[in-house]
């Protein structure tokens, strides 16, 4: 059994050692800002056809932070991807850092969700050297029919009380809508939210007319005005589609 | 090896060392002097209260074992599921209230569907009232789900879209794979419902840790079975959630997680069920002022026997009007007696009954017997048993009563000879030969020093702990 002596010496020698961990672990730490550069690569399966919102995820063990960029992500003859360069500042150092991505078009709803990818974990401290990271997207089962609203209709500005707008996309002749939800909309960020694209269409063998209806509401979702136009999807018809709404 | 890792392993090793039995035992005890006596237990007993809200319940209850503990260096056992033990489930009305809250989950769903919008905004209002009481009941999932869900079909179809939000994002939170069928309902009600769904996703779930003592409790969530204690990680999202575990030959443990994020533990103390008919003449004697006859005092010792408490505080909860009227009854089993019972008035400002409970707690000056010996008060009986300093301050339950009523003592404790005479008040310990290093604050500034400085260097060695700076993510531009 240990002396009093022992256990004296041992529990200062313990508080000490505790004290100068505290002291040291602080002092080894200086306010430095590291870089993570991310190359967005495809797999060959267009996941990028009809993207206009871009969410990036960074997952780490102190939550998650997401940022959104909206545009029009892909080239209309080729499909591919395509993006400026966004940077995303103040990101708090952690261990098994993730990025995720994620591919929307316009709508809000799960159907507009077109692709994902995540990265290998990484752990990001004060002094890390600048990292390269790669996410590969790969396209969700969404099909690639694409329409798009270019521009706004001529008399859109017209309605100062929009807050959200809905659409519904309908082949010629038939009742039920393809796609029908929200479009990511958001006034107090940007009054114009076009283009406006609707994705994970079919394309037809044939060329078929797409009816396009979109309906504005203000705040207590009372309608305010609506917007019709027709787009011609598969057979020679170009995809992606555009619309004009009158 | 990177330094922050060899730094956060000597921190465990450090952590270890300080958590290690070994050295606590290490602390020299002075020759020929007994050891110390443990802290006795209360077990507060809460009688059915069918008018005063289970989360009311609840703090009351936690509220008088934190003063208990505080006041009287008591250990104190306090919950509703205690008296469920005791008292059994079916006194307390819960089975009829469960099928009620069905039965209106159900005619709302109906009203809904049948374009009854404000009667099902009315009877799943009061289905949300009943399943704030009977919530921690249910074992089977959806019901929840299904109130908030229409709940929130019937604001949306009234215009009240923030309402509706709110609606839906509970439902989703007790109903993970919850999901609206466009063919059943038009695209602006499913949008409203997937926009509600990635606000709540778009925030990290808490990752929970379920734990019972003893072990192998079933734990519900909100209606769902998630598995059996001990369980790790499980996501919770933010909102209000009901927690339920049931062990067999123990009473149900429920809890009622409030508004929010949840914590990251939800531990349960399970309480083994009362193998003796329901004491039923328990709940008069309660709130009785007459003294106990014989056969109840009986009843009295059987009990703190069976559940090796040194005393029971027998509380009676009711409501009038807003006011929360507790009544207290305290039987202290060595020396025996039985108080008269007292009724208070704790309002009805429930931020106010902390306060007055402290109050009430003090006037339990019987428990004053009980402090354990060295903290000025008298000492224990004669056959009193002495447990070992290790043992938490939740009793160790579960043993059936000895003939007598009293707990078997147990093979590894240490009995301790008291003289039979009521001793003197002890004076404090050895005032000549007492040393720092056997004070408790020396014990704790050093416990807290070596855990600290470890948990802050293994925090630092694993980067959880934020560092200065920032870094930045740049996307790359594309062709």
């Amino acid at each position: 059994m240990a002396s009093a002596r022992q256990v004296r010496t041992g529990g200062r020698a313990a508080g000490w050692l505790a004290l100068a961990l505290l002291v040291g672990g602080s002092a080894g730490c200086g306010s430095e800002v590291s870089e993570v550069r991310l190359d967005l690569q495809e797999d060959g399966s267009s996941p990028c056809m009809g993207a206009a919102h871009l969410v990036f995820q960074v997952l780490s063990s102190t939550g998650v932070k997401e940022f959104h960029e909206f545009g029009e992500f892909f080239r209309a003859d080729t499909s591919a991807c395509v993006s400026g360069e966004f940077r995303f500042e103040g990101l708090d150092f952690s261990s098994s850092v993730q990025l995720a991505v994620k591919v929307y078009d316009s709508t809000v709803d799960d159907l507009g969700i077109l692709a994902m990818g995540t990265s290998q974990p990484l752990d990001i401290h004060a002094g890390s050297p600048t990292m390269q990271l790669v996410v590969t997207l790969a396209r969700t089962d969404a099909r690639l029919g694409t329409i798009r609203i270019r521009t706004a209709p001529a008399d859109f500005y017209q309605y100062a009380n929009i807050d959200h707008l809905l659409f519904s996309v309908t082949p010629e002749g038939e009742v039920a809508p393809l796609r029908s939800g929200y479009f990511a909309f958001a006034p107090e960020r940007a009054l114009d939210p076009f283009p406006l694209l609707v994705s994970n269409l079919p394309v037809p063998a044939i060329t078929t007319q797409m009816n396009v209806r979109v309906d504005a509401q203000d705040a207590a979702s009372q309608p305010v005005h609506t917007w019709t136009g027709a787009a011609y999807l598969g057979g020679a018809a170009t995809n992606p589609a555009d619309v004009l709404l009158q | 090896m990177h330094i922050r890792v060899r730094l956060s392993l000597v921190c465990a090793l450090l952590l270890g060392l300080a958590l290690d039995p070994g050295l606590a035992a290490a602390r020299p005890a002075k020759p020929g002097k007994p050891p110390k006596i443990a802290r006795a237990q209360v077990l507060v007993i809460p009688l059915p209260a069918q008018d005063v809200p289970p989360p009311l319940q609840d703090q009351i209850l936690a509220s008088i074992a934190r003063h208990l503990r505080e006041q009287f260096r008591v250990g104190a056992v306090a919950g509703r599921s205690v008296g469920r033990a005791i008292f059994g489930a079916e006194t307390s009305g819960m089975e009829e209230a469960v099928e009620r809250f069905k039965a209106s989950v159900r005619e709302g769903r109906s009203a809904y569907d049948t374009i009854k919008i404000q009667r099902a905004i009315k009877v799943l209002s009061d289905a949300r009232e009943l399943g704030s009481l009977v919530g921690p009941e249910l074992t089977e999932p959806g019901l929840l789900t299904q109130m908030h869900l229409y709940m929130g079909l019937s604001w949306l179809a009234t215009g009240k879209n923030e309402a509706a939000a709110a609606e839906f994002r509970q439902a989703i939170t007790m109903g993970d794979e919850l999901k609206l069928d466009p063919r059943k309902f038009p695209p602006d009600v499913v949008g409203a419902f997937e926009k509600a769904k990635r606000e709540l996703r778009s925030g990290r779930p808490a990752q929970v840790e379920f734990v019972s003592k003893p072990a192998g409790a079933t734990v519900y969530l909100d209606g769902r079975r998630l598995g059996v204690t001990p369980l790790k990680d499980q996501p919770v999202y933010p909102g209000y959630h009901f927690v339920r575990m049931e062990l067999q030959d123990h009473a149900a443990w429920t809890l009622n997680l409030p508004d929010g994020v949840a914590p990251g533990s939800v531990r349960a103390l399970m309480t083994p069920l009362w193998t003796g008919q329901p004491p039923e003449r328990l709940v008069e004697a309660a709130i009785s002022t007459e003294p106990a006859d014989e056969s109840m005092l009986a009843l009295l010792r059987l009990l703190s026997g069976f559940y090796r408490a040194d005393a029971l505080l027998l509380v009676s909860l009711s409501r009038e009007d807003q006011a929360i009227h507790l009544g207290a009854r305290l039987f202290v089993s060595r020396p025996e007696g039985l108080t008269p019972a007292r009724l208070f008035n704790l309002g009805s400002r429930p931020e106010g009954f902390d306060k007055k409970l402290k109050g009430i707690v003090g006037t339990l000056k019987q428990l004053d017997g009980l402090r354990p010996a060295g903290a000025g008060a008298r000492a224990p009986e004669p056959d009193a048993v002495a447990r070992p300093e290790t043992e938490p301050e939740t009793p160790v339950w579960a043993r059936p009563p000895s003939a007598a009523g009293k707990p078997e003592s147990d093979p590894g404790v240490r009995a301790v000879a008291i003289p039979t005479e009521q001793p003197p008040v002890p004076p404090p310990e050895d005032d000549e030969e007492a040393v720092w290093y056997e004070s408790w604050w020396f014990w704790t500034i050093a416990g807290v020093l070596v855990v600290g400085g470890a948990t802050v260097g293994a925090l630092y060695g694993t980067g959880v702990l934020g560092e200065e700076g920032s870094w930045t993510l740049v996307v790359q531009p594309n062709q």
